[in-house]
Protein backbone atom coordinates (compact mmCIF):
# COMPACT_ATOMS: atom_id res chain seq x y z
CA UNK A 1 0.00 0.00 0.00
CA UNK A 2 3.07 2.43 0.86
CA UNK A 3 4.60 1.30 -2.25
CA UNK A 4 1.43 2.14 -4.47
CA UNK A 5 1.25 5.14 -3.20
CA UNK A 6 4.45 6.51 -3.27
CA UNK A 7 4.74 5.37 -7.48
CA UNK A 8 1.34 7.48 -7.39
CA UNK A 9 2.55 10.58 -5.66
CA UNK A 10 5.55 10.27 -7.61
CA UNK A 11 7.91 10.35 -4.87
CA UNK A 12 10.46 7.30 -3.19
CA UNK A 13 8.99 4.62 -1.90
CA UNK A 14 11.90 5.25 1.05
CA UNK A 15 11.47 8.73 1.34
CA UNK A 16 7.71 8.04 1.67
CA UNK A 17 8.28 5.75 4.32
CA UNK A 18 11.03 8.05 6.07
CA UNK A 19 8.69 11.00 6.53
CA UNK A 20 6.26 8.87 8.11
CA UNK A 21 8.60 7.12 10.72
CA UNK A 22 7.27 7.11 13.99
CA UNK A 23 10.72 8.95 15.96
CA UNK A 24 8.72 9.91 19.28
CA UNK A 25 8.98 6.72 22.37
CA UNK A 26 6.92 5.81 23.60
CA UNK A 27 4.33 5.85 21.25
CA UNK A 28 0.26 4.86 22.26
CA UNK A 29 -1.23 3.49 19.11
CA UNK A 30 -5.02 3.73 19.01
CA UNK A 31 -5.18 -0.42 18.74
CA UNK A 32 -4.00 -1.33 22.36
CA UNK A 33 -0.32 -1.76 21.21
CA UNK A 34 2.56 1.19 22.99
CA UNK A 35 5.80 1.25 21.02
CA UNK A 36 8.58 1.03 23.22
CA UNK A 37 11.66 1.53 21.37
CA UNK A 38 12.91 1.88 17.91
CA UNK A 39 14.75 3.41 15.01
CA UNK A 40 13.50 2.68 11.48
CA UNK A 41 15.03 5.15 9.78
CA UNK A 42 18.80 2.95 10.66
CA UNK A 43 17.28 -0.07 9.24
CA UNK A 44 15.97 1.79 6.31
CA UNK A 45 19.29 2.93 5.56
CA UNK A 46 21.15 -0.11 6.27
CA UNK A 47 19.03 -2.24 4.19
CA UNK A 48 19.53 0.60 1.27
CA UNK A 49 23.13 0.54 1.52
CA UNK A 50 23.72 -2.65 1.35
CA UNK A 51 21.25 -3.39 -1.29
CA UNK A 52 22.90 -0.48 -3.49
CA UNK A 53 19.93 0.93 -3.88
CA UNK A 54 21.20 3.97 -5.44
CA UNK A 55 22.61 2.05 -8.36
CA UNK A 56 19.58 -0.01 -9.13
CA UNK A 57 18.63 2.43 -12.51
CA UNK A 58 21.88 0.62 -13.79
CA UNK A 59 21.19 -2.71 -13.06
CA UNK A 60 17.53 -2.61 -14.89
CA UNK A 61 19.18 -0.87 -17.87
CA UNK A 62 21.68 -4.00 -17.57
CA UNK A 63 18.96 -6.78 -17.37
CA UNK A 64 16.69 -4.84 -19.82
CA UNK A 65 19.53 -5.55 -22.91
CA UNK A 66 19.46 -9.23 -21.72
CA UNK A 67 15.76 -9.16 -22.16
CA UNK A 68 14.84 -9.19 -18.30
CA UNK A 69 12.57 -6.83 -16.88
CA UNK A 70 14.43 -6.18 -13.40
CA UNK A 71 12.41 -4.90 -10.21
CA UNK A 72 13.11 -3.55 -7.05
CA UNK A 73 10.80 -3.24 -3.84
CA UNK A 74 11.10 -2.33 -0.25
CA UNK A 75 9.07 -2.87 3.02
CA UNK A 76 9.05 -1.65 6.60
CA UNK A 77 7.53 -3.55 9.03
CA UNK A 78 7.10 -3.58 12.59
CA UNK A 79 5.81 -6.23 14.50
CA UNK A 80 4.14 -6.98 18.07
CA UNK A 81 6.38 -10.11 19.85
CA UNK A 82 6.88 -11.26 23.10
CA UNK A 83 3.11 -12.22 24.01
CA UNK A 84 1.79 -10.94 26.30
CA UNK A 85 1.27 -9.45 29.36
CA UNK A 86 -1.53 -11.39 30.80
CA UNK A 87 -4.19 -8.80 31.26
CA UNK A 88 -3.66 -7.15 27.77
CA UNK A 89 -4.23 -10.71 26.23
CA UNK A 90 -7.29 -11.15 28.93
CA UNK A 91 -8.65 -7.68 27.76
CA UNK A 92 -8.73 -9.31 24.06
CA UNK A 93 -10.86 -12.16 25.18
CA UNK A 94 -8.35 -14.69 25.62
CA UNK A 95 -8.85 -17.21 28.14
CA UNK A 96 -5.14 -17.97 29.09
CA UNK A 97 -2.56 -15.67 31.03
CA UNK A 98 0.78 -15.70 28.73
CA UNK A 99 3.37 -15.50 31.08
CA UNK A 100 6.62 -18.09 30.97
CA UNK A 101 7.75 -19.86 33.59
CA UNK A 102 11.24 -20.92 35.18
CA UNK A 103 12.83 -22.73 37.60
CA UNK A 104 17.25 -23.10 38.15
CA UNK A 105 18.59 -25.79 40.07
CA UNK A 106 21.96 -25.49 40.63
CA UNK A 107 22.89 -29.09 42.23
CA UNK A 108 25.28 -30.34 44.62
CA UNK A 109 28.61 -30.43 42.40
CA UNK A 110 27.49 -26.93 40.98
CA UNK A 111 26.00 -28.11 37.61
CA UNK A 112 22.87 -26.21 36.47
CA UNK A 113 19.57 -27.56 35.38
CA UNK A 114 16.96 -24.94 34.06
CA UNK A 115 13.48 -25.88 33.78
CA UNK A 116 11.81 -23.75 30.98
CA UNK A 117 7.97 -23.67 29.98
CA UNK A 118 9.03 -22.35 26.41
CA UNK A 119 9.56 -25.76 24.46
CA UNK A 120 12.89 -25.72 21.90
CA UNK A 121 11.65 -27.14 18.68
CA UNK A 122 15.20 -26.01 16.83
CA UNK A 123 15.11 -22.34 18.21
CA UNK A 124 18.15 -23.28 20.14
CA UNK A 125 17.12 -23.06 23.75
CA UNK A 126 19.36 -25.00 24.50
CA UNK A 127 21.95 -23.10 23.52
CA UNK A 128 21.10 -19.03 24.24
CA UNK A 129 19.56 -20.02 27.63
CA UNK A 130 22.54 -21.57 28.86
CA UNK A 131 24.67 -18.66 27.34
CA UNK A 132 22.43 -16.48 30.05
CA UNK A 133 23.19 -19.24 32.67
CA UNK A 134 26.82 -19.75 31.91
CA UNK A 135 27.64 -15.62 31.77
CA UNK A 136 26.02 -15.06 34.63
CA UNK A 137 27.97 -17.31 37.46
CA UNK A 138 30.65 -17.51 35.15
CA UNK A 139 30.47 -21.37 35.11
CA UNK A 140 31.43 -23.41 31.57
CA UNK A 141 28.59 -23.24 29.24
CA UNK A 142 28.76 -27.67 29.34
CA UNK A 143 27.90 -27.23 32.67
CA UNK A 144 24.68 -26.39 32.41
CA UNK A 145 21.52 -28.42 30.93
CA UNK A 146 18.17 -27.13 29.60
CA UNK A 147 15.25 -28.94 30.23
CA UNK A 148 12.15 -28.51 28.22
CA UNK A 149 9.14 -30.21 26.67
CA UNK A 150 8.60 -32.67 29.54
CA UNK A 151 5.68 -31.84 31.47
CA UNK A 152 7.13 -34.73 34.48
CA UNK A 153 9.64 -32.21 35.09
CA UNK A 154 8.30 -28.72 34.49
CA UNK A 155 5.43 -28.02 36.24
CA UNK A 156 3.91 -24.68 33.90
CA UNK A 157 4.52 -23.04 30.59
CA UNK A 158 3.05 -21.27 28.09
CA UNK A 159 5.37 -21.92 25.27
CA UNK A 160 7.14 -20.69 21.68
CA UNK A 161 5.69 -18.70 19.22
CA UNK A 162 5.08 -14.98 18.70
CA UNK A 163 8.54 -14.49 19.28
CA UNK A 164 8.44 -14.93 23.26
CA UNK A 165 10.85 -17.63 24.56
CA UNK A 166 13.10 -15.21 24.69
CA UNK A 167 11.34 -11.66 25.97
CA UNK A 168 9.35 -13.78 27.81
CA UNK A 169 10.63 -17.40 28.55
CA UNK A 170 14.36 -16.13 29.51
CA UNK A 171 13.06 -12.93 30.98
CA UNK A 172 11.52 -15.37 33.79
CA UNK A 173 15.31 -17.37 33.67
CA UNK A 174 16.30 -13.97 34.47
CA UNK A 175 14.11 -13.66 37.17
CA UNK A 176 15.17 -16.76 38.69
CA UNK A 177 18.17 -16.19 38.20
CA UNK A 178 18.73 -13.00 40.07
CA UNK A 179 16.62 -14.67 43.21
CA UNK A 180 19.60 -17.73 42.97
CA UNK A 181 22.63 -15.23 43.00
CA UNK A 182 21.12 -13.40 45.71
CA UNK A 183 21.05 -16.56 47.84
CA UNK A 184 24.25 -17.81 46.64
CA UNK A 185 25.68 -14.22 47.87
CA UNK A 186 23.89 -14.26 51.40
CA UNK A 187 25.62 -17.75 51.48
CA UNK A 188 29.23 -16.58 50.41
CA UNK A 189 29.01 -13.56 52.78
CA UNK A 190 28.29 -15.85 55.28
CA UNK A 191 31.16 -18.42 54.70
CA UNK A 192 33.69 -15.34 54.09
CA UNK A 193 32.71 -13.27 56.81
CA UNK A 194 32.28 -10.48 54.89
CA UNK A 195 29.05 -8.06 53.48
CA UNK A 196 26.61 -9.36 51.26
CA UNK A 197 26.81 -6.18 49.33
CA UNK A 198 30.69 -6.85 48.74
CA UNK A 199 30.33 -10.30 47.12
CA UNK A 200 30.72 -10.38 43.18
CA UNK A 201 30.62 -13.39 40.65
CA UNK A 202 33.63 -13.46 38.53
CA UNK A 203 34.75 -16.45 36.30
CA UNK A 204 33.19 -19.13 38.06
CA UNK A 205 33.64 -17.94 41.39
CA UNK A 206 32.47 -15.93 44.29
CA UNK A 207 34.77 -13.29 45.71
CA UNK A 208 34.98 -10.65 48.15
CA UNK A 209 35.42 -7.54 46.19
CA UNK A 210 39.06 -5.98 47.15
CA UNK A 211 40.28 -9.07 48.51
CA UNK A 212 41.93 -11.85 47.46
CA UNK A 213 38.75 -13.83 49.48
CA UNK A 214 36.91 -15.90 46.88
CA UNK A 215 34.50 -19.36 47.26
CA UNK A 216 34.75 -21.49 43.89
CA UNK A 217 30.60 -21.69 42.24
CA UNK A 218 30.85 -25.55 42.91
CA UNK A 219 31.84 -25.39 47.14
CA UNK A 220 29.24 -22.74 47.04
CA UNK A 221 26.59 -25.06 45.70
CA UNK A 222 27.64 -27.72 47.84
CA UNK A 223 28.03 -25.67 50.72
CA UNK A 224 24.20 -24.90 50.08
CA UNK A 225 23.50 -28.65 50.35
CA UNK A 226 25.24 -30.10 53.37
CA UNK A 227 24.00 -26.74 54.94
CA UNK A 228 26.53 -27.36 57.93
CA UNK A 229 27.25 -23.32 57.64
CA UNK A 230 23.91 -21.42 56.87
CA UNK A 231 23.60 -18.08 57.87
CA UNK A 232 20.73 -18.21 60.83
CA UNK A 233 17.17 -19.26 59.65
CA UNK A 234 18.27 -19.77 55.81
CA UNK A 235 16.58 -22.85 54.33
CA UNK A 236 18.80 -25.49 52.83
CA UNK A 237 19.44 -26.19 48.93
CA UNK A 238 19.75 -23.97 45.52
CA UNK A 239 17.13 -24.08 43.53
CA UNK A 240 14.40 -20.97 42.80
CA UNK A 241 11.49 -20.97 40.23
CA UNK A 242 9.99 -17.66 38.45
CA UNK A 243 6.76 -16.81 36.79
CA UNK A 244 7.51 -13.50 34.16
CA UNK A 245 4.67 -11.49 32.98
CA UNK A 246 5.72 -8.82 30.45
CA UNK A 247 4.43 -5.51 31.44
CA UNK A 248 4.34 -4.44 27.24
CA UNK A 249 4.33 -6.69 24.30
CA UNK A 250 7.92 -6.15 22.22
CA UNK A 251 8.07 -4.44 18.55
CA UNK A 252 10.70 -5.69 16.46
CA UNK A 253 11.23 -3.83 13.32
CA UNK A 254 13.04 -3.61 10.09
CA UNK A 255 13.76 -2.74 6.77
CA UNK A 256 13.73 -5.96 4.13
CA UNK A 257 14.72 -4.86 0.23
CA UNK A 258 14.12 -7.31 -2.82
CA UNK A 259 15.00 -7.03 -6.58
CA UNK A 260 14.09 -9.68 -8.63
CA UNK A 261 14.14 -10.35 -12.47
CA UNK A 262 11.61 -11.08 -14.28
CA UNK A 263 11.52 -13.20 -17.66
CA UNK A 264 9.06 -11.24 -19.35
CA UNK A 265 8.17 -14.08 -22.35
CA UNK A 266 7.61 -16.73 -18.96
CA UNK A 267 6.52 -14.46 -16.15
CA UNK A 268 9.10 -16.84 -14.40
CA UNK A 269 10.45 -14.77 -11.28
CA UNK A 270 13.66 -14.71 -9.99
CA UNK A 271 15.00 -13.18 -6.76
CA UNK A 272 18.29 -11.99 -7.56
CA UNK A 273 18.89 -10.24 -4.24
CA UNK A 274 17.51 -10.09 -1.03
CA UNK A 275 18.35 -7.72 1.70
CA UNK A 276 17.41 -7.50 5.46
CA UNK A 277 17.87 -5.20 7.85
CA UNK A 278 16.09 -5.38 11.67
CA UNK A 279 15.96 -4.38 14.95
CA UNK A 280 15.42 -7.00 17.28
CA UNK A 281 16.83 -5.86 20.59
CA UNK A 282 19.92 -7.08 22.44
CA UNK A 283 20.85 -10.17 20.71
CA UNK A 284 22.47 -13.48 22.91
CA UNK A 285 23.28 -15.40 19.78
CA UNK A 286 23.39 -13.64 16.10
CA UNK A 287 24.46 -17.01 14.45
CA UNK A 288 20.72 -18.15 16.03
CA UNK A 289 19.25 -15.04 14.99
CA UNK A 290 20.48 -14.99 11.97
CA UNK A 291 18.86 -18.73 11.15
CA UNK A 292 16.07 -17.46 12.51
CA UNK A 293 15.88 -14.60 9.83
CA UNK A 294 16.92 -16.71 6.90
CA UNK A 295 13.97 -19.42 7.54
CA UNK A 296 11.62 -16.65 8.34
CA UNK A 297 12.45 -15.15 4.70
CA UNK A 298 12.38 -18.33 2.90
CA UNK A 299 8.99 -19.04 4.05
CA UNK A 300 8.13 -15.49 2.99
CA UNK A 301 8.94 -15.62 -0.47
CA UNK A 302 7.44 -19.20 -0.68
CA UNK A 303 3.76 -16.94 0.43
CA UNK A 304 4.96 -14.89 -2.24
CA UNK A 305 6.02 -16.93 -4.97
CA UNK A 306 4.87 -20.24 -4.85
CA UNK A 307 2.59 -21.90 -1.81
CA UNK A 308 -1.00 -21.81 -2.85
CA UNK A 309 -3.77 -23.91 -1.21
CA UNK A 310 -6.56 -24.81 -3.70
CA UNK A 311 -9.75 -26.46 -2.60
CA UNK A 312 -11.78 -27.86 -5.03
CA UNK A 313 -15.04 -25.89 -5.19
CA UNK A 314 -17.25 -28.45 -5.53
CA UNK A 315 -16.65 -31.14 -2.85
CA UNK A 316 -14.22 -28.79 -1.06
CA UNK A 317 -11.46 -31.36 -1.03
CA UNK A 318 -7.96 -29.95 -0.69
CA UNK A 319 -5.93 -30.14 -3.87
CA UNK A 320 -2.47 -29.07 -2.68
CA UNK A 321 -2.53 -31.70 0.05
CA UNK A 322 1.25 -33.00 -0.19
CA UNK A 323 4.32 -31.72 -1.50
CA UNK A 324 3.52 -33.00 -5.21
CA UNK A 325 1.00 -30.53 -5.12
CA UNK A 326 2.08 -27.60 -2.80
CA UNK A 327 5.00 -25.98 -3.49
CA UNK A 328 7.15 -25.72 -0.91
CA UNK A 329 10.16 -23.14 -1.83
CA UNK A 330 13.30 -25.26 -2.91
CA UNK A 331 17.25 -24.61 -2.50
CA UNK A 332 17.34 -23.02 -6.47
CA UNK A 333 14.24 -21.17 -5.82
CA UNK A 334 16.38 -19.01 -3.04
CA UNK A 335 18.88 -16.78 -3.21
CA UNK A 336 21.94 -16.27 -0.09
CA UNK A 337 20.33 -13.64 1.66
CA UNK A 338 22.40 -10.79 2.79
CA UNK A 339 21.32 -9.75 6.32
CA UNK A 340 22.15 -7.54 9.56
CA UNK A 341 20.79 -6.16 12.95
CA UNK A 342 21.10 -2.45 14.13
CA UNK A 343 19.66 -3.03 17.17
CA UNK A 344 17.50 -0.88 19.98
CA UNK A 345 17.61 -2.79 23.26
CA UNK A 346 13.90 -3.33 24.42
CA UNK A 347 13.42 -1.37 27.73
CA UNK A 348 10.33 -3.81 28.53
CA UNK A 349 12.61 -6.54 29.89
CA UNK A 350 15.72 -7.66 31.86
CA UNK A 351 17.74 -8.71 28.80
CA UNK A 352 16.49 -5.82 26.22
CA UNK A 353 15.51 -8.51 23.70
CA UNK A 354 12.79 -7.88 21.05
CA UNK A 355 12.49 -11.01 19.69
CA UNK A 356 13.00 -12.60 15.96
CA UNK A 357 10.77 -15.59 15.05
CA UNK A 358 8.59 -14.41 12.87
CA UNK A 359 10.71 -11.32 11.60
CA UNK A 360 11.43 -12.80 8.35
CA UNK A 361 8.11 -14.22 7.45
CA UNK A 362 6.62 -10.84 7.89
CA UNK A 363 8.92 -8.34 6.09
CA UNK A 364 9.80 -10.72 2.92
CA UNK A 365 6.27 -11.04 0.91
CA UNK A 366 5.49 -7.13 0.40
CA UNK A 367 9.26 -6.24 -0.06
CA UNK A 368 9.35 -9.21 -3.23
CA UNK A 369 5.55 -8.24 -4.36
CA UNK A 370 6.70 -4.76 -4.53
CA UNK A 371 9.71 -5.64 -6.45
CA UNK A 372 7.69 -7.62 -9.08
CA UNK A 373 5.04 -4.93 -9.44
CA UNK A 374 8.15 -2.10 -9.89
CA UNK A 375 9.27 -4.86 -12.45
CA UNK A 376 6.53 -5.09 -14.59
CA UNK A 377 4.82 -1.99 -14.10
CA UNK A 378 1.34 -3.22 -12.72
CA UNK A 379 0.11 -2.84 -8.98
CA UNK A 380 -2.38 -5.20 -9.43
CA UNK A 381 -0.40 -8.56 -8.48
CA UNK A 382 -1.90 -11.64 -5.57
CA UNK A 383 -0.02 -13.74 -4.20
CA UNK A 384 1.10 -16.33 -5.01
CA UNK A 385 2.82 -14.87 -7.75
CA UNK A 386 3.40 -17.79 -9.68
CA UNK A 387 4.67 -17.29 -13.42
CA UNK A 388 1.43 -17.46 -15.19
CA UNK A 389 -0.02 -14.40 -12.93
CA UNK A 390 3.17 -12.73 -13.62
CA UNK A 391 2.80 -13.01 -17.23
CA UNK A 392 -0.66 -11.91 -17.38
CA UNK A 393 -0.68 -8.77 -15.01
CA UNK A 394 2.61 -7.99 -17.12
CA UNK A 395 0.00 -8.60 -20.37
CA UNK A 396 -2.52 -6.32 -18.60
CA UNK A 397 -0.20 -3.96 -17.74
CA UNK A 398 1.32 -3.41 -21.58
CA UNK A 399 -2.22 -3.39 -22.98
CA UNK A 400 -2.93 0.19 -21.71
CA UNK B 1 6.47 -62.26 2.00
CA UNK B 2 10.35 -61.38 1.11
CA UNK B 3 13.61 -62.26 2.29
CA UNK B 4 16.01 -59.98 2.11
CA UNK B 5 19.59 -59.24 2.95
CA UNK B 6 22.01 -56.62 2.67
CA UNK B 7 25.09 -54.91 4.31
CA UNK B 8 23.60 -51.92 6.68
CA UNK B 9 26.63 -49.66 7.93
CA UNK B 10 29.11 -52.39 7.22
CA UNK B 11 26.69 -54.93 8.98
CA UNK B 12 25.09 -58.00 7.52
CA UNK B 13 21.56 -58.08 8.13
CA UNK B 14 18.48 -60.07 6.67
CA UNK B 15 14.88 -60.37 7.45
CA UNK B 16 11.42 -61.52 5.99
CA UNK B 17 9.38 -58.54 5.37
CA UNK B 18 6.02 -58.17 3.50
CA UNK B 19 6.73 -57.75 -0.57
CA UNK B 20 5.12 -53.76 -0.06
CA UNK B 21 7.98 -52.70 2.27
CA UNK B 22 9.65 -49.65 1.46
CA UNK B 23 13.58 -49.61 2.24
CA UNK B 24 12.71 -46.61 5.09
CA UNK B 25 10.48 -48.93 6.62
CA UNK B 26 12.80 -52.01 6.60
CA UNK B 27 15.69 -49.49 8.22
CA UNK B 28 13.35 -47.99 10.50
CA UNK B 29 11.23 -50.41 12.05
CA UNK B 30 12.78 -53.60 11.24
CA UNK B 31 16.51 -52.54 11.91
CA UNK B 32 15.34 -49.71 14.68
CA UNK B 33 17.83 -47.12 12.75
CA UNK B 34 15.31 -44.55 13.02
CA UNK B 35 18.19 -42.01 11.62
CA UNK B 36 16.51 -42.01 8.54
CA UNK B 37 13.58 -39.70 8.88
CA UNK B 38 10.06 -39.92 6.62
CA UNK B 39 8.99 -36.71 5.13
CA UNK B 40 6.39 -36.93 3.00
CA UNK B 41 6.22 -40.56 1.67
CA UNK B 42 5.70 -38.84 -1.70
CA UNK B 43 9.40 -38.63 -2.89
CA UNK B 44 9.73 -35.14 -2.55
CA UNK B 45 10.99 -33.97 0.22
CA UNK B 46 14.72 -35.86 1.25
CA UNK B 47 14.64 -37.01 4.87
CA UNK B 48 15.43 -40.17 3.88
CA UNK B 49 18.34 -40.09 1.45
CA UNK B 50 20.06 -42.70 2.22
CA UNK B 51 23.19 -44.35 0.16
CA UNK B 52 22.68 -47.55 -1.81
CA UNK B 53 25.67 -48.88 -3.63
CA UNK B 54 27.06 -45.67 -3.55
CA UNK B 55 24.26 -43.77 -4.33
CA UNK B 56 21.98 -40.93 -3.08
CA UNK B 57 18.48 -43.10 -3.18
CA UNK B 58 15.27 -42.12 -1.74
CA UNK B 59 14.56 -44.43 0.46
CA UNK B 60 11.18 -43.89 0.97
CA UNK B 61 10.50 -44.50 -2.96
CA UNK B 62 12.73 -48.15 -3.12
CA UNK B 63 11.56 -51.69 -1.66
CA UNK B 64 13.90 -53.21 0.56
CA UNK B 65 13.18 -56.28 -1.42
CA UNK B 66 14.81 -54.31 -4.58
CA UNK B 67 17.42 -53.24 -1.86
CA UNK B 68 18.33 -56.99 -0.93
CA UNK B 69 22.16 -57.80 -2.12
CA UNK B 70 22.90 -54.00 -2.21
CA UNK B 71 25.41 -52.14 0.60
CA UNK B 72 23.54 -49.05 2.31
CA UNK B 73 24.78 -46.38 4.35
CA UNK B 74 22.73 -44.14 6.69
CA UNK B 75 23.26 -41.23 8.72
CA UNK B 76 24.30 -43.25 11.39
CA UNK B 77 27.11 -44.71 9.31
CA UNK B 78 29.17 -41.19 8.55
CA UNK B 79 30.72 -40.06 11.40
CA UNK B 80 33.55 -42.50 12.28
CA UNK B 81 33.12 -43.29 16.23
CA UNK B 82 32.79 -39.94 17.82
CA UNK B 83 34.74 -38.28 15.00
CA UNK B 84 31.63 -36.60 12.99
CA UNK B 85 31.90 -36.96 9.47
CA UNK B 86 33.05 -34.16 7.33
CA UNK B 87 29.80 -32.62 6.30
CA UNK B 88 28.14 -33.17 9.79
CA UNK B 89 30.84 -31.13 11.05
CA UNK B 90 30.32 -28.82 8.28
CA UNK B 91 26.60 -28.69 9.47
CA UNK B 92 27.30 -27.84 13.19
CA UNK B 93 30.07 -25.28 12.52
CA UNK B 94 27.28 -23.39 10.27
CA UNK B 95 24.25 -23.78 11.98
CA UNK B 96 23.01 -25.90 8.70
CA UNK B 97 20.25 -27.23 11.22
CA UNK B 98 17.53 -26.03 13.24
CA UNK B 99 14.76 -28.75 13.58
CA UNK B 100 16.98 -31.26 12.72
CA UNK B 101 14.15 -33.13 10.79
CA UNK B 102 15.54 -32.36 6.97
CA UNK B 103 19.41 -32.78 8.06
CA UNK B 104 19.97 -36.90 8.03
CA UNK B 105 18.69 -36.63 3.91
CA UNK B 106 20.73 -32.97 3.67
CA UNK B 107 23.91 -34.55 4.83
CA UNK B 108 23.68 -37.99 2.85
CA UNK B 109 22.13 -36.07 -0.26
CA UNK B 110 25.58 -33.79 0.68
CA UNK B 111 27.99 -36.16 0.35
CA UNK B 112 26.29 -37.68 -2.37
CA UNK B 113 26.95 -34.62 -3.98
CA UNK B 114 30.33 -34.00 -2.83
CA UNK B 115 31.73 -36.96 -4.16
CA UNK B 116 30.62 -36.63 -7.74
CA UNK B 117 31.61 -33.08 -8.14
CA UNK B 118 35.44 -34.04 -7.06
CA UNK B 119 36.31 -30.88 -9.05
CA UNK B 120 34.56 -28.41 -6.40
CA UNK B 121 30.84 -27.16 -5.92
CA UNK B 122 29.65 -23.13 -6.41
CA UNK B 123 26.75 -22.33 -4.86
CA UNK B 124 23.96 -22.42 -7.97
CA UNK B 125 25.30 -26.16 -8.65
CA UNK B 126 24.75 -27.07 -4.66
CA UNK B 127 21.21 -25.06 -4.79
CA UNK B 128 20.28 -27.09 -7.57
CA UNK B 129 21.46 -30.49 -6.80
CA UNK B 130 19.23 -29.88 -3.37
CA UNK B 131 16.69 -29.50 -5.18
CA UNK B 132 15.31 -32.43 -3.98
CA UNK B 133 15.64 -31.94 -0.25
CA UNK B 134 13.23 -29.87 1.53
CA UNK B 135 14.13 -27.67 4.37
CA UNK B 136 11.44 -25.20 6.13
CA UNK B 137 13.74 -23.97 9.04
CA UNK B 138 17.28 -22.88 7.51
CA UNK B 139 16.32 -20.80 4.53
CA UNK B 140 18.55 -22.99 2.80
CA UNK B 141 21.04 -20.29 3.34
CA UNK B 142 23.50 -22.11 5.90
CA UNK B 143 22.67 -25.36 4.69
CA UNK B 144 24.52 -23.97 0.99
CA UNK B 145 27.31 -22.27 3.12
CA UNK B 146 27.91 -25.86 4.98
CA UNK B 147 28.02 -28.08 2.01
CA UNK B 148 30.47 -25.55 -0.06
CA UNK B 149 32.67 -25.82 3.09
CA UNK B 150 32.54 -29.29 3.28
CA UNK B 151 33.33 -29.86 -0.20
CA UNK B 152 36.06 -27.26 -0.09
CA UNK B 153 37.59 -29.29 3.44
CA UNK B 154 37.31 -32.49 2.05
CA UNK B 155 39.04 -31.18 -1.59
CA UNK B 156 41.34 -30.03 0.10
CA UNK B 157 42.13 -33.05 2.84
CA UNK B 158 42.08 -34.99 -0.56
CA UNK B 159 44.98 -33.06 -2.07
CA UNK B 160 46.66 -33.76 1.03
CA UNK B 161 46.54 -37.26 0.34
CA UNK B 162 47.45 -37.39 -2.85
CA UNK B 163 50.78 -35.11 -2.18
CA UNK B 164 51.44 -37.74 0.66
CA UNK B 165 51.28 -40.61 -1.43
CA UNK B 166 53.07 -39.03 -4.43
Amino acid sequence: MVETAARELGVSPAELRRKNFIREFPYQTPVIMAYDAGDYETSLEAAMKEADYAGFEKRREKAKKQGKLRGIGMSCYIEACGIAPSAAVGSLGAGVGLWESAEVRVNAVGTIEVLTGSHSHGQGHETTFSQIVADRFGVPIDSVSIVHGDTDKVQMGMGTYGSRSGAVGMSAVVKALDKVEAKAKKIAAHLMEADEGDIVIENGELKVAGTDKSVPWFQLALAAYTAHNLPDGMEPGLKEGAFYDPTNFTFPAGCYICEVEVDPDTGETEIVQFVAADDFGNIINPMIVEGQVHGGIAQGIGQALLEGAHYDPASGQLLTASYMDYTMPRADDLPSFKVSTSNTPCPGNPLGIKGCGEAGAIGSPPAVINAITNAIGNNDLAMPATAQKVWSALKAATKH
Amino acid sequence: MSQVEMVVNGRKVSGTVEDRTLLVHYLREHLGMTGTHVGCDTSQCGACVVHMDGKAVKSCSILAAQASGSDIVTIEGLANGADLHPVQAAFREHHGLQCGFCTPGMIMAATDMIARHPEGLDEKTVRAELEGNICRCTGYHNIVKAILAASKAMGKAAKGKTKKAA
